[in-house]
């Protein structure tokens, strides 16, 4: 009688760890996908982050540059500022709404100047482990790369440029991309008259 | 022997459904953590966007306040920022002293940015004191989303 229980209740003990273990393995399964994309997640975040920092100092770069023109000390007319492409950002500016130049600036030397990307393609921005820095003179690339364009505004009476900072990078096989708008205005003395 | 028994067979699954709970508990709790993640990042660079829009806002006004005012009054003739005459004026806006105009502009390269800007002068002892307010947003003029994010800039001279 005695083994005869016995024998009922390890048969039933067999099947429930089977169901127990199959339960178990499924949740298993799922913390494991959910750990993973949660860390994939984390690295997107991290990145995206580091993309709309560089994004913003995109922008402010070129503002930069246009704030240093209007000084009195240079004084640049809007055009030659829009046009030079020694000192200004003629390499950046693209004379027309559908123009394609497109340009990279450094934000990490003293005297700014941006730099024609050669059929849109610019460079890779390097990292500097020790200064935790984006620069270009770097060799160690990052993951990132930063497109600066400067299109003028249609009826917008050649007195306003659109500044478009994108910044670009690629993890797994996605490529995403942070862009910021950044409208400019001629601030350069004497006033346009309209 | 045969109640012993009886007890110890639901242990397995009872002990199953206990560690799943937590193993699963475990994992909304990452889910939860990393989807926060992506919610706080999001509302950062959608921010930026926002700000950038309300500074273009700014940098419109400004310009056409120095280019296009004449003594007293704001925008003496027509004007256009981004390609966009300004929409939506504020209705019955009081052009007495103080005087207030509102209006909004599409920003982005598709419109797809909004900076609605509020203008004050009025005037001082010393001549007039102006405030310039804009406020960015990253959805387009005139609709409304709960993603909405708005920046403000706020000047005065």
């Amino acid at each position: 009688m005695n083994i005869f229980f016995k024998t009922e209740n390890k048969g039933f003990t067999l099947v429930e760890t089977l169901v127990a273990v199959a339960i178990f393995a499924t949740s298993i399964t799922a913390l494991i996908s959910i750990t993973a994309r949660g860390i994939n997640n984390n690295i997107f975040v991290k990145n995206k982050l580091i993309a709309s920092y560089l994004s913003q100092e995109g922008v402010e770069l070129v503002r930069n540059m246009r704030d240093s023109a209007v000084l009195p000390e240079n004084s640049v007319p809007w055009d030659v500022f829009l046009s030079d492409t020694e000192n200004w950002i003629g390499e950046c500016y693209s004379s027309t709404v559908q123009g394609s130049n497109a340009c990279y600036v450094d934000g990490a030397t003293s005297e700014l100047s941006a730099f024609e990307c050669i059929d849109g393609v610019c460079p890779v921005l390097g990292f500097d482990e020790q200064s935790s820095t984006y620069s270009y003179s770097v060799i160690t690339d990052s993951i990132f790369t930063r497109t600066i364009t400067v299109r003028p505004i249609e009826s917008g009476n050649n007195q306003e440029v659109l500044v478009d900072s994108i910044v670009e990078w690629s993890q797994g096989s996605n490529t995403y991309r942070v862009s910021y708008k950044y409208n400019l205005f001629n601030w350069f003395d004497p006033p346009p008259q309209l | 022997m045969k109640t012993l028994n009886k007890n110890q067979k639901g242990f397995v699954a009872l002990f199953t459904v206990l560690l799943v709970s937590v193993i699963l508990s475990m994992a909304i709790g990452i889910a939860s953590i990393s989807l926060k993640e992506i919610v706080l990042s999001s509302s950062a660079s959608e921010g930026s966007r926002a700000f950038y829009a309300a500074d273009s806002g700014i940098e419109c006004a400004l310009y056409y306040d120095r280019v296009n005012s004449t003594e007293g009054a704001f925008f003496a003739g027509n004007f256009m920022c981004n390609g966009n005459p300004p929409i939506n004026p504020l209705e019955g806006a009081d052009f007495e002293s103080p005087e207030t105009y509102s209006f909004e502009i599409p920003f982005g390269a598709d419109d797809e940015l909004c900076a609605s800007i509020i203008l004050k002068r009025q005037i001082t002892g010393l001549g007039y004191s102006t405030l310039i307010e804009s406020k960015g947003s990253n959805i387009p003029c005139g609709e409304t989303s709960p993603k909405k994010v708005e920046r403000s800039v706020r000047v005065t001279y």
